[in-house]
């Protein structure tokens, strides 16, 4: 051993007496020793450091290039930021199958007052109410003398209003970015939009139905419904309201060819942006839809589907005659007509006459399950097919008994909506094929789901017969010229409670135009309608529905483009008659029409 | 001593980092400009929603059938205003011009000078004034209840 000191290392760190100990023969560092040892000990310790800290130093530099260079450290490219940033977590817009705005989502300012902050509160009122005129000063001036940090002093300003707020220039208020939803058409599809509440929920009507659509998707919702028509149906059932006295109406108008439902108004309506509370009294609610929640017992629009049963079933032919002439007993009512004749009446003469012991007849020759089997196959026993929320159960009976097929042969007895029945009656005009109604606008209208209900011949017989009941029966004012009125007129008792209210009744008429190769239906439903002078004290699906009806029609045929035909060319009556040849219309030139187009049904 | 090479390798780094910084910046730059579009962008898209909901309200129905009561003298159309092309008579290339009668002369007459038919209308003049109307008048009563 030595008497040097190494250090702990095993290096010579004073080093120095090396040189001067040239004549030692032992070296100071053997290689075979204790401090061979050390050296390579230290050697590893030194590498194990020096990576250390480049590790550490490499990262710091990596960090240090990482956060000048790429700021942020935005992973996403800011192009891609660009196109989510601009309209997010907005609600959908609905537009109506033309395009317009049926509801939209404004961002619009909140206007809201940090009381601490405000320097002359009595200032900052007197400038605000020069803006925004309607504040209640005192109210306001309470608020922003309060103690609270935050107080609420306007929601949803319009831009100009936050404009001028803007250049007060008052110190302490602030705004809060909102959404709102907008309805620009007011109340003119109130019940087919709904509305939605302050946190931008659906809460009816397609808001409700399409809520998570709306909520995740940006592209618009484009209804079936158009606008025109809303207002046309609007104005006229609001008129019928009003000239009637009655306590609500409701009017539709759908697409035979597709189930596209152009036109949906209940009335009373209300204004979406302020939505009433909902009530009890559903013939007053204003929310009320009654196109698709309310069920009524419908009437003599139900003899359509009666003669088309009984037509279709192949056991009544349109000659066949039945004896109307006594009422018939079921249980403790008695069945009467309307217009009571006292000889046999054939089919046509039954539809025309609206005669519910002829209808009574006819659907005993069917019976009471192949009357049950045919309703359902019209869809009139489960939910319409419609979008919104709100639709009713029909009311059927159970069981489906004799005197139910009775009573349901003339429309009593078994309750539906309005869209079941305005579907049902596209179905049996529309060459026998019905199109589930929609809210929609269909994409394709070449694909549209359908389904067979009566035969091709049915359907141009029906088609006929309600022809018949304008030109001839109880629908005479629903006729317009030019488009070619077909349809059904109803009238029907309320039930309230258990039984029949007398006065308090369902006038309605279920139209379709042209009727020679149909279009459109347009249903019309008054809610207890009064008589009044000009209507002679009536007040029955003939004079309330169908003048209604015709009104409407006249003026959403040229909006929709319906080519106009001359009503009483000879081509019209001969195709439009429900025994051609047999029948000579008063007044026409029947003699001159060649006869080929005596055989043709159908015109173009 | 510092060799050549490693100058060299200084500088190098030196004019990278310079650059490197160079192009940070202006890449701040432009990401403050690009978040400044959008902002403007979201406003602009905003003010164009403010702006069609005010188109669909303006063009609420209701309103315009008012409006047009009130300011115009047209009617809703009736299907006795509608005709198609097809339901025109086809004209006869052949046939002559339709017979247009001269003003004040009498039918068979000579015409004086290279008149054959009757003359095309004059350009219409100038519109009159208000308050002297000049053609037949038509009384039209604005603002009819509806």
């Amino acid at each position: 051993m030595t008497d040097i000191n190494y250090s702990l290392t095993g290096f010579d760190l004073a080093g120095g007496d090396r040189y001067g100990q040239g004549g030692r023969t032992e070296p100071r560092i053997r290689v075979n020793g204790r401090a061979s040892t050390a050296l390579a000990m230290g050697k590893s310790r030194l590498v194990v450091m020096m990576a250390a800290f480049t590790v550490g130093f490499g990262a710091v530099g990596a960090k240090l290039v990482d956060a000048t260079v790429s700021f942020g450290g935005a992973k996403e490219p800011s192009v891609a930021r660009a196109a989510t940033r601009t309209m997010t977590n907005s609600r959908a817009d609905i537009v109506d199958r033309n395009g317009v705005l049926l509801a939209t989502s404004l961002h619009t300012a909140s206007l809201f007052a940090d009381p601490k902050l405000i320097l002359d509160a009595r200032e900052a009122v007197q400038q605000l109410s020069t803006v925004l005129p309607e504040l209640d000063p005192v109210t306001l001036l309470a608020d922003l003398k309060s103690d609270k940090r935050f107080v609420w002093i306007k929601r949803n300003l319009s831009p100009r209003q936050q404009q001028e707020v803007f250049r007060l220039g008052i110190p302490g208020l602030n705004f809060q970015r909102e959404e709102r939803r907008v309805y620009p058409q007011g109340n003119l599809a109130a019940h087919v939009v709904g509305f939605s509440g302050v946190d931008n929920n659906g809460l009816m009507g397609i808001e409700q139905a399409f809520d998570t659509r709306l909520k995740e998707s940006d592209e618009p919702l484009r209804l079936s419904v158009d606008v025109r028509l809303q207002h046309v149906l609007r104005k006229e059932l609001v008129n019928a309201v009003d000239e009637f006295n009655a306590i609500g109406a409701a009017g539709m108008v759908m697409d035979v060819r597709t189930g596209e439902i152009l036109g949906m108004v209940s009335v009373p309506d209300f204004d979406p942006h302020a939505p009433p509370p909902p009530t009890q009294e559903q013939d007053t609610d204003p929310r009320f839809n009654r196109n698709t929640l309310g069920v009524y017992e419908m009437g003599s629009t139900f003899k359509i589907f009666n003669t088309a049963m009984a037509l279709e079933s192949g056991k009544v032919r349109l000659q066949d005659s039945f004896d109307t002439t006594r009422p018939i007993k079921i249980g403790r009512f008695l069945i009467k007509d309307y217009h009571p004749v006292n000889h046999w009446m054939d089919v046509a003469d039954i539809f025309k006459e609206s005669s519910n012991i002829g209808s009574i007849k006819m659907a005993e020759q069917v019976g009471p399950n192949a009357q049950k089997e045919f309703m359902g196959r019209l869809g009139l026993l489960r939910q319409a097919s419609l979008e919104v929320p709100e639709r009713g159960w029909p009311m059927i009976p159970n069981p489906w008994r004799e005197v139910n097929m009775m009573t349901i042969s003339f429309g009593h007895g078994m309750s539906v909506s309005p869209a079941h029945l305005v579907q049902a009656v596209g179905g049996v005009v529309n060459g026998g094929i019905m199109h589930p109604a929609t809210l929609l606008k269909r994409e394709n209208p070449n694909e549209v789901p359908g389904t067979r209900i009566v035969s091709e011949q049915t359907s141009i017989t029906m088609r006929k017969l309600m022809r018949l009941v304008v030109t001839e029966g109880t629908a005479s004012k629903a006729d317009v010229p030019g488009y070619v009125v077909g349809g059904k007129t109803g009238t029907s008792d309320k039930v309230k409670g258990r039984g029949y209210v007398t006065n308090a009744r369902i006038s309605s008429f279920a139209g379709v135009f042209p009727a020679n190769d149909p279009r459109y239906v347009v249903y019309v439903l008054v809610d207890e309608p009064k008589g009044n002078k000009r209507t002679f004290g009536f007040a029955t699906g003939g004079w309330v529905g169908a003048p209604t009806a015709g009104a409407i029609i006249a003026q959403i045929g040229p909006l929709l483009g319906v080519k106009p035909q001359d009503n009483n060319s000879p081509e019209i009556i001969q195709a439009m008659a429900v025994h051609p040849g047999a029948v000579a219309p008063p007044g026409a030139q029947v003699a001159a029409v060649p006869a080929s187009l005596q055989a043709g049904g159908e015109e173009d | 001593m510092i060799g050549k090479s490693t100058i060299v390798w200084i500088a190098v780094s030196c004019a990278a980092s310079g650059i490197l910084y160079q192009t940070s910046y202006k890449a701040q730059e432009q990401e403050r400009e690009l978040n400044r579009l959008n902002r403007a962008i979201v406003t602009e898209q905003e003010a164009i929603q403010v702006l069609k909901a005010e188109w669909a309200y303006l063009n609420d129905p209701t309103r315009l059938e008012k409006l047009s009561a009130e300011h115009l003298l047209l009617q809703a159309t009736g299907a006795a205003q509608i005709a198609r092309l097809s339901d025109l008579p086809e004209k006869d290339p052949n046939q002559p011009p339709p017979y247009t009668p001269i003003p004040g002369r009498k039918p068979g007459s000579r015409a004086p000078d290279v008149i054959e038919r009757a003359p095309m209308p004059k350009p219409v003049p100038p519109a009159p004034s208000r308050r002297q109307p000049e053609g037949p008048v038509i009384l039209a009563k604005y603002g009819a209840t509806r």
